[in-house]
């Protein structure tokens, strides 16, 4: 089957300023794919040039096998989006929002819609103004996910909502659309990193990596290395260790490409009077700071 | 069409008081123009003219702003909302709560005044039409250009705080002048193309940048248009549409002088140079309309005569051109003594142009002057009757008003004729727009109408005036309206070009 969202060589530019550059990816069906980045990394830029909220400069986006200028109702059809900036119509009274969207849905099933609005306990009767942000989210993905789309775009949808809120929003969405694909940009890692399948890492608007979860967590490991005596560090380290810095007898970094023989050996090499080497599992926003901060300290460099 | 009706029905829940409110304002509008028995607009009527229109934009951005086009965050854009449905739908919601009640109005005014609304739906559909083209399209394509109902607002009110200006700076208003409405036909299409064209291509493409720069391109066209397109522009279309037959010139004429003596009211001087009209096809009845000319001085400086668009200081100084019939023609030239004093001595070279409307009398009609109102074919539904005094010096005033929803003939011919007397009166009927003052529109009426207001003295100051022309109560009593209509028959701009004129020839007055 084909991708249900893919980019090629796309280049989004405001006013001279490449906010994401030359961004290719292919988001493989029934993955969860997460876009982390800062803010302003470009994520929500991305977002909307897929949904053809705004034209690529440059390339081309693809959805649900249509390029993104050409998007029409028939494949929007297919495509629940749900973001932060969305401005939903505040004066309508929730149930008046779900039976509006209703007519616009040949795949509507109102059996679905009916147990997500038991399940997030939407107030059918209060405007959407009047709700929190937390049960605005909630109208919006439970009117998104009641005709079962193809692909859910979010855009960080969860940001500034409790815990509890978020883990209830994430379940119903695998729960709802096992089948579905999802794409979601966030910079809230601990968030996604219980449920993405997939990462993909932007930073000032250039795709870092795209990976798959498991992958990315056995690359990265934070290595913790003790010497027998103190002493400068060495020149020349491989440029996979991100980030090294010495306290003491004790120099730590992130090894980026983490191999227990390679890295073992490569510690040898290069600090031979390590008493001690110690490889800890990183989390999702661990591995992405660590990112982060080289990426900075390497830009700062030149 | 189940969305479009989908959509609309969400508008109209969403924008009920909105539409109430526009549907107070035009019932008030309607009111106002149903008891108006006068050309002169009153100065609610004429707020209302103003309001409505306002009312209707407001009204028609809300619509648009539901899903509005410009603004990146709305959520309908990521819904399979079809560009064509959502426009639809839209422009439904106009028909249905601007147009259709607008219909119904304006059907109610007429029957009310007395006509048969069914018989004249082609021109209340023809309004309809022109209001959509003006305002309600080119108001949706300014709203979709817009992401904020306050940025449409300031749009707008720059725009028509423009065309008011230029309106008002473009137009010479003079009963004696046709309408100057070609001018404002080119500008209006420019306004309504843009309209037309931008409204689909914002909602299928939201390009909002570019679609912003051509409104401004569009807007700015039209008031360029407005402002500088030359003052006798639509008498050359008129020539064009319907040219006069024949090879007509105007040349003067040797042999006569003006026949009245030439008052001579510092600082002006007046000139009146005999002409004579050659080539025409056959006789034919026509008038003259605007005159424009230049006088090249002596010393080569060249002058021209006034042009709408001047203030009234600058009109006041200027040296102005018309046409006086006696029944003979004189080209009158009003010069103010800077002009004169520059021009006496030497020989003068005139030249310029003059519209020659030419007109064909239609059946006379006769009813009686005071009584119940009578249609007259081809003019409207016309009456007379004898009211307050215009001002306070007389003892009454005589109103003749004749209205109708269709346009009014060129010109309309008014005789009052008192049988047992033999006294007999020809007023003039006019639109008497040069009498408005202020906010005085009245261009949402389906009624044309046209006036003519005459003093009426009373009999002491009939006898002290011993004229022949004085009207009393007493002599209106049976007396006799006959009513004229004059159709168009042709136009022409006639060019001129008088050399070496010696304008101290034309002043002297016969009693020299």
């Amino acid at each position: 089957m084909s991708s249900p969202l893919r980019t090629e060589h796309f280049t989004k530019t405001f006013r001279g300023v490449e906010a994401v550059r030359s961004l290719t990816l292919e988001v493989p069906e029934g993955a969860v794919f997460a876009l982390v980045g800062a803010n302003g990394a470009g994520k929500t830029t991305t977002i909307k040039t897929i949904m053809n909220i705004l034209r690529p400069t440059s390339g081309r986006a693809e959805i649900v096998g249509v390029d993104s200028r050409q998007l029409g109702a028939e494949q929007l059809a297919q495509v629940g989006y749900v973001s932060e900036n969305q401005r939903l119509p505040r004066w309508m009274k929730v149930g008046y929002f779900l039976s509006y969207c209703k007519e616009f849905y040949p795949t509507w099933r109102d059996e679905d819609l009916n147990e997500l609005v038991r399940l997030y306990e939407l107030p059918l009767d209060r405007k959407l103004g009047n709700l929190s942000r937390g049960m605005r989210v909630k109208a919006a993905l439970a009117s998104s996910l009641a005709y079962r789309p193809r692909l859910i775009v979010l855009d960080e949808p969860f940001s500034g909502l409790d815990v509890l809120v978020r883990e209830q929003l994430i379940e119903s969405i695998l729960e709802r659309t096992p089948e579905a694909t999802v794409f979601l940009a966030s910079h809230d890692l601990a968030e996604i990193e219980s449920f993405a399948s997939h990462i993909g890492y932007l930073n000032d608007g250039n795709l870092e990596f795209v990976e798959e979860m498991p992958t990315l967590s056995e690359r990265f490991r934070e290595m913790e290395i003790t010497l027998g005596e103190a002493a400068a560090l060495p020149a020349g380290l491989p440029a996979a260790w991100l980030n090294p810095e010495q306290t003491g007898v004790v120099v730590r970094f992130t090894d980026s490409q983490f191999d227990a023989a390679r890295s073992r050996a490569e510690i040898q090499q290069h600090f031979p009077a390590a008493k001690e080497v110690t490889a800890r599992v990183l989390s999702l926003r661990s591995i992405v700071v660590a990112l982060a901060k080289s990426a900075r300290s390497s830009k700062g460099a030149k | 069409m189940h969305l479009i009706l989908h959509i609309c029905k969400k508008d109209v829940r969403r924008l009920w008081w909105a539409i109430l409110a526009t549907w107070l304002l035009l019932a008030a509008l309607a009111q106002q123009d149903r008891w108006r028995a006068d050309v002169i607009v009153g100065s609610a009527e004429g707020w209302l003219n103003l309001l409505l229109p306002l009312a209707w934009c407001c009204l028609i951005a809300l619509a648009v702003h539901e899903e509005a086009p410009a603004d990146d965050r709305e959520f309908w854009l990521t819904r399979p909302y079809r560009w064509q449905t959502l426009l639809a739908s839209k422009l439904l919601f106009a028909a249905l709560f601007i147009h259709v009640p607008g219909l119904i109005a304006d059907a109610c005014i007429l029957a009310l005044r007395g006509f048969q609304p069914l018989a004249y739906l082609p021109e209340l559909l023809e309004k309809q039409v022109m209001v959509a083209a003006v305002l309600t399209v080119p108001a949706m394509a300014l709203a979709a250009l817009f992401a904020s109902i306050a940025q449409f607002m300031l749009a707008a009110l720059v725009i028509l705080g423009a065309a008011a200006y230029l309106s008002g700076v473009t137009q010479l208003y003079s009963p004696y002048l046709p309408p100057d409405w070609a001018r404002y036909a080119v500008a209006g299409f420019v306004v309504s193309a843009a309209g037309f064209a931008l409204l689909p291509l914002q909602y299928a493409r939201r390009r909002t940048i570019p679609a912003r720069a051509a409104g401004a391109a569009a807007a700015v066209l039209a008031g360029l248009l407005l402002a500088y397109l030359p003052a006798n522009f639509t008498d050359r279309v008129n020539a064009m549409l319907h040219p006069a037959p024949g090879n007509i010139a105007i040349r003067i004429s040797p042999s006569r002088h003006f026949p009245f003596p030439m008052q001579q009211f510092a600082p002006w001087t007046y000139a009146g140079i005999p002409l004579a009209v050659s080539g025409l096809a056959a006789p034919a009845d026509f008038q003259t309309a605007r005159v424009d000319v230049e006088l090249v001085g002596p010393d080569g400086q060249r002058y021209d005569s006034a042009k709408p668009g001047l203030s009234p200081d600058q009109l006041s100084n200027s040296f102005w051109g018309y046409i006086e019939r006696t029944p003979d023609y004189y080209l009158l030239l009003r010069l103010p003594s800077s002009v004169w004093g520059r021009l006496k001595n030497g020989k003068v070279r005139i030249k310029g142009t003059i519209t020659l409307w030419f007109q064909r009398a239609g059946q006379t009609e006769w009813m009686p002057l005071l009584g119940t109102p009578r249609m007259v074919a081809g003019v409207g539904l016309c009456s007379g009757n004898i009211g307050p005094p215009f001002n306070m010096i007389e003892d009454a005033g005589l109103k003749i008003l004749c209205e109708s929803p269709a346009p009014f003939p060129a010109r309309t011919a008014l005789r009052i004729w008192q049988p047992q007397t033999g006294h007999s009166w020809t007023p003039g009927l006019t639109d008497g727009m040069y009498r408005q003052f202020g906010v005085k529109g009245s261009w949402l009426s389906p009624l044309n109408r046209r006036d003519s207001q005459i003093p009426i003295e009373d009999p002491a100051t009939a006898a002290r005036l011993a004229r022949p022309d004085t009207m009393t109560r007493e002599l209106l009593q049976n007396a006799r309206m006959a009513i004229t209509p004059y159709q168009t028959t042709g136009w022409a701009v006639v060019d001129f070009d008088f050399r070496d004129v010696k304008l101290g020839d034309y002043v002297k007055s016969p009693a020299h």
